[in-house]
């Protein structure tokens, strides 16, 4: 985490105290979303997010493999976040290796389940073949909450995903069996109704905000992360930091989840439906 | 104006007589450009600036720069430059304003005087070109350690030299901007200041950009004043920095402003006090919020007039 100094910290813990954050927002505003979906064509499904000054994007491929043994007839999604050496300096050589694996842990956790997307729907052949979605975040640039950004880039990006029509067909050889991959035109879309998105609340000195930013980080003395889905279902939980968190305030904070949810989901849908417009119009990466 | 804008690996000229400056070099008889930038030429002398490079320190800059380590006898501070700063422990000022030689003691205290990871004001003393030591020094009442308020971290090349870099804003807020592109916000000392709301302040012409920049610098030696009061009471407290009382108007304007400087920042627009205070003022009329500044459509309508200014 960066370092600031304590004079710079008793100036933002005063602030809370007026309900004022250091760009004026209050305590449970989210800054400016920005979205854009399709910017990678060689991929299924793709998305750019940006909250505030954290950029996020994420590339999402589909293809055909095994099932779990003990999933015969699932799919599934394989989620691997990555914080780019260039996004902050704590991110430079294996610095960055604990977060990587603490936020592909998270996404997986709360992701991959069937209460976030049909699994079943992912199916070819019973115990033989089944799609995989292979979902890669990449932080570009980190100004704080990255649990929130990355839950909500690969919301975007799985709205975004193409999986193409397939046909199981006789192979050559006697007993095997072939799949026939159709054209994209005739492809299908992922039912992203459930996917859960995070939202962090940072603990400074008692008081609780959302969205904080990288300097705020620094003066937090616990994080909380909550998963929330459209229908106002708390879908998991994630801790984080050096102090605990009392019950009440921690029942207050997921009573506090399910109110900011449906907000963000609103800018989330807004934007994805205005990108969706441009959708046969594929443009070349924007960034 | 003429200006003339190059990009890497554009032919200047193919004078003979021109003398190379930084960042041109000599190819197949033409003189080329190195870097993205802006020429300039002192009679046969061609150079081209950067458009956007670190911060290159010179003598008499005012900066701000964080400790980052406590050495034996000065500090290591990060100016954002390309070397790292040193203040010397005979450089700052002593609590009580002595002037004295700095013994053993002192050195043993000096984390009462600045520790890791805080931020100070300072000015380049000298610079050596030989070992690249940049020296700077606190010897006045306008620098030294900053406390409550905030840092902001803008191009350096968006911040000119002027003549006073330690400022008032009429709307009462304590602004910093170091040459470095570090910049602090915060509420200077005293309240004898003349506070006038940025709604009454109209900036169109050159007489009142004129008492705008008087009552600036009127409000910044006041308050330069009230720090040295600061000095003379008590051992330490100088540097041990009372919490300053700041009340919720005055953390708004801090947010005004700090939302103003990073709107002009992101449209690669000069930051000096007319413009801060033209972008204020707009967002005043257009009844935009703080928190609402530093959306991308609102920076656009809010920087409209400080463009209009720079043509």
């Amino acid at each position: 985490m960066k370092n600031i100094s304590g004079f710079e910290r008793r100036f933002i813990v005063s602030g809370l105290k007026e309900n004022i954050r250091s760009d004026g927002r209050e305590m449970f505003d989210y800054r400016d979303i920005t979205l854009q979906t399709g910017n990678l064509p060689q991929t299924n499904g793709s998305s750019l997010f940006k909250l505030g000054n954290t950029h996020i994007i994420t590339g999402v491929k589909v293809e055909i493999g095994e099932p779990l043994k003990d999933h015969p007839n699932e799919g599934r999604l394989e989620i691997s976040v990555e914080c780019c050496p260039s996004a902050s300096p704590e991110f430079e050589g294996r610095g960055a290796e604990d977060l990587n694996s603490e936020l592909s842990g998270a996404m997986n956790k709360i992701m991959n389940t069937n209460s976030a997307l049909d699994l079943k729907s992912l199916c070819i052949l019973e115990r033989k073949k089944c799609w995989i979605i292979y979902i890669d975040v990449l932080v570009l640039d980190s100004d704080g909450n990255l649990f929130d950004s990355v839950s909500m880039g690969i919301h975007a990006a799985l709205s975004d995903v193409r999986i193409p029509k397939i046909r199981v067909v006789p192979g050559d050889k006697v007993g095997d069996l072939e799949i026939e991959v159709f054209g994209e035109e005739e492809s299908r879309s992922l039912d992203t109704s459930k996917v859960p998105i995070c939202i962090t609340f940072a603990q400074i000195d008692g008081y609780n905000i959302v969205d904080p930013t990288i300097q705020e980080e620094s003066c937090m003395s616990s994080r909380v992360t909550i998963a929330v889905n459209k229908d106002q279902n708390i879908c998991g939980m994630m801790m984080g930091g050096t102090s605990g968190i009392d019950t009440q305030v921690l029942i207050q904070l997921t009573q506090l989840s399910i109110k900011i949810g449906p907000g963000l989901y609103k800018a989330l849908d807004y934007m994805t439906k205005q990108n969706t417009t441009k959708l046969n119009q594929k443009n070349n990466l924007i960034i | 104006m003429n200006v003339q804008v190059v990009n890497l690996g554009e032919v200047i000229t193919n004078e003979n007589e021109s003398i190379r400056g930084h960042g041109t070099f000599q190819k197949d008889g033409n003189l080329v450009s190195s870097v993205a930038g802006i020429v300039h030429r002192v009679n046969k002398l061609v150079s081209v600036k950067p458009l956007r490079s670190r911060y290159h320190p010179e003598v008499g800059d005012v900066v701000v720069g964080r400790i980052t380590e406590v050495l034996r006898n000065n500090w290591k501070v990060d100016i954002g430059a390309r070397h790292d700063a040193f203040l010397g422990l005979s450089a700052i000022i002593l609590p009580g304003g002595v002037q004295r030689r700095r013994t053993s003691t002192d050195e043993m205290n000096m984390r009462n005087f600045y520790k890791e990871d805080e931020l100070i004001s300072a000015e380049i003393q000298k610079i050596n070109y030989e070992t690249f030591k940049i020296s700077l020094h606190t010897r006045s009442f306008k620098y030294g350690k900053l406390s409550d308020g905030q840092f902001v971290t803008v191009p350096p090349m968006l911040i000119k030299r002027s003549k006073s870099h330690y400022l008032v804003l009429p709307n009462g807020v304590l602004l910093i901007l170091g040459c470095n592109g570090f910049i602090w916000l915060s509420i200077p000392e005293e309240s004898e200041l003349k506070i006038k709301k940025i709604s009454n302040w109209f900036i169109s012409t050159t007489t009142e950009l004129q008492e705008l920049e008087d009552e600036i610098n009127e409000n910044s030696n006041k308050s330069i004043k009230d720090k040295n009061m600061d000095l003379e009471t008590n051992n330490f407290d100088f540097y041990k920095k009372k919490e300053k009382m700041i009340t919720k108007e005055q953390r708004l304007e801090i947010c005004r402003v700090r939302n103003a400087v990073l709107a002009l920042s992101n449209s690669f627009l000069p930051i000096y006090p007319t413009s801060i205070m033209l972008v204020c003022k707009k967002s005043i009329e257009e009844n935009i919020n703080p928190k609402e500044m530093i959306k991308q459509k609102n920076m656009i309508i809010l920087t409209s007039e400080v463009k209009e200014l720079i043509k």
